[in-house]
């Protein structure tokens, strides 16, 4: 549906309502229903049809369901049962409860890491540029759905040891490079034996330069999940009611025309995914390498580890403070907030950030584009300005880019 | 920012969760609390309740053989209920016929309280809505079923084998049957 000036169709109305939508889509959609009556009681006949099968399952075919006729399984002890079996999955994991054998593990790891550095042959804070793909890259004829591995000599060396931090660290670092690790549909995931990259739904192109970058490290599977339309993918904003709409009339007199405001909301909107984006990253590095996954890696991982966590944290920072700069003229002085970010490590900081910028984006969503999600009652100015300080103070570079 | 981007957050503090926990506490934490819906899922595909529970248990035991060979998996529900579709329609498949659950069963119209004649407009209400339901083809009914449950279209598109905007449509046509009948 590109013209949101005309009706939203049922399919539309109903992913709105679930929260399916892009923000942008559910700000142009939000601001049709405010003028048109007519979606408004589709949209209510919707939501009251939803509540009537909700009614209906609790009520009527809830309580018809027959019980299970026997109790429930214990199963802790069906897990010792399986286990006493001599399961060898089981066997194994019981090894690896053992904390001396987690640091073997641990210290082969991140000397396995180290060899692979040495026989890098390239700075250790660069980030790694893509390997000839020639050899690894599967044929661009494979079909969605089929598993390529790539493979090298390396591979059959280290074949024995599981992947490490720093072997999913390079992934990371390979993704960044190619910006793959702001938003795209791909999932990194460290199995016992390998590195399982699976890119959900990416088009050929952009699925190439996946294998490219990753082409020549080891023991990295790339899969690729089938189908999804990446365009149903949507907002998780849930959408109730009608939005704050006397906030947004005051805000909106101040542009020449109702096209300059939505330009400019737009860009706002823009700007909030892309400094999500970055906030995202920021967190997934943060859960990915906490500080005691962080402390035994080499310090060539370390130092790569730091670019990627510092490129992120000043493409936030400089997300951050275009969006300020934009709505500043609506926020009124900047809050007083107590206290200096305290010394801490990145990681819980990182998550801060987080948090931080969640806040800002929906805030941004609600006072200016008419969002709602969850609770709107404090989506004033005023939060949007302490929330937008409380990040600028924990994004340690945000002044420094202004 | 995206429901993906929120997929995959929720995906990463899953693994978080699933980081601190034991294999045994994770899948007897998460066995706690979903195995009556996975239960009902099952009947709803056509599983009798004796097959249905014992499904059930399986599918938690496999979850947890697969967590302890190392494999992290983001979202343990969603995770489950896949398991479950697929093993669901294995053991359907094997006895040969499709057995809705009990369309009888619908019609179990419990009475409420209020005047004789709320009574009856409720229950003829039910009795319309329990038709349509039963009249919706098996993936617009576990569309809304698992949408009831919580699921995002995405993760519904990974438990049926669908795409989103397959499930996007399923649920639209599902709702409108429903409407339709209900306006009369």
């Amino acid at each position: 549906m590109a013209n949101w000036r005309t009706h939203p169709e049922e399919g539309d109305l109903l992913r709105f309502c679930d929260g399916e939508m892009r923000a942008k889509e559910t700000a142009r959609v939000a601001r049709h229903l405010e003028a048109c009556w007519d979606c408004r009681t589709r949209l209510d006949d919707l939501k009251q049809t939803i509540a009537e099968y909700v009614r209906y399952r609790r009520d009527v075919l809830a309580p018809a369901l027959p019980q299970p006729p026997r109790p429930w399984t214990n199963l802790r002890a069906e897990f010792a049962r399986m286990e006493a079996a001599g399961d060898r999955g089981l066997a194994w994991r019981r090894i690896f409860e053992h904390r001396a054998v987690w640091l073997v593990a641990c210290t082969l790891t991140a000397g396995t890491g180290v060899l692979f550095y040495a026989t890098k042959e390239r700075p250790p804070v660069e980030l790694p540029a893509p390997r000839a793909a020639a050899s690894v890259a599967p044929p661009a004829s494979l079909p969605t759905g089929v598993r390529s591995a790539t493979a090298s000599s390396a591979t059959t060396r280290k074949a024995a040891v599981a992947p490490g931090p720093e072997d999913e660290l390079r992934v990371i670092a390979a993704l960044d490079h190619i910006g793959a690790d702001l938003g795209d549909p791909i999932e990194v995931v460290r199995t016992h034996d390998r590195i399982v990259v699976t890119c959900i739904g990416l088009d050929a192109g952009r699925m190439r330069e996946v294998r490219t970058a990753l082409a020549g490290l080891p023991r990295v599977t790339v899969e690729l999940s089938p189908k999804p339309n990446i365009s149903a993918a949507g907002s998780p904003l849930e959408v109730v009611g009608a939005p704050h709409a006397p906030l947004r009339a005051e805000v909106a007199r101040r542009f020449d025309s109702p096209a300059a405001y939505e330009k400019f909301v737009d860009g706002l909107l823009k700007g909030s995914e892309a400094m999500m984006a970055r906030a995202h990253a920021l967190r997934r590095l943060a859960t990915r390498f906490p500080s005691d996954v962080e402390a035994p890696m080499s310090a060539g991982a370390k130092a790569l580890l730091a670019a990627i966590r510092e490129h992120h944290e000043t493409a936030l920072a400089r997300e951050v403070s275009s969006l300020h700069r934009s709505v500043q003229p609506f926020l009124g002085p900047p809050p007083a907030l107590a206290g200096d970010p305290a010394q801490e490590d990145w990681q819980p900081r990182a998550m801060r950030v987080f948090a931080d910028a969640e806040s800002v984006d929906r805030l941004l969503g609600a006072v200016f584009a008419g969002s709602q999600g969850g609770t709107a009652g404090d989506a004033t100015p005023a939060s949007l300005a302490i929330a937008l300080a409380k990040l600028e103070r924990d994004v340690p570079v945000a002044h420094e880019t202004q | 920012m995206t429901a993906l981007a929120y997929a995959q957050l929720h995906s990463i503090a899953a693994s978080e969760e699933q980081r601190r926990l034991t294999p045994e506490e994770a899948v007897a934490e998460l066995f706690a609390t979903a195995r009556e819906d996975v239960y009902r899922y099952l009947l709803t595909l056509g599983l009798v309740p004796a097959q249905a529970q014992e499904a059930t248990q399986e599918v938690f035991l496999r979850l947890y053989v697969v967590l302890c060979k190392g494999q992290r998996i983001g979202n343990m529900r969603a995770w489950v209920f896949r398991v479950a579709h697929n093993h669901g329609l294995t053991l359907r498949g094997q006895e040969q016929r499709w057995r809705p659950f009990d369309p009888a069963l619908e019609m179990r119209i419990p009475d409420d309280a209020g005047s004789p004649e709320q009574r009856l407009i409720e229950r003829e209400r039910r009795t319309i809505i329990g038709n349509a339901v039963a009249s919706l083809s098996p993936q617009q009914r576990q569309c809304l079923h698992l949408r009831t449950e919580g699921f995002r279209y995405r993760e519904i598109a990974r438990i049926l084998g669908i795409s989103d905007s397959s499930v996007g449509e399923f649920l639209r046509r599902a709702i409108a049957k429903l409407r339709k009948a209900l306006d009369g």
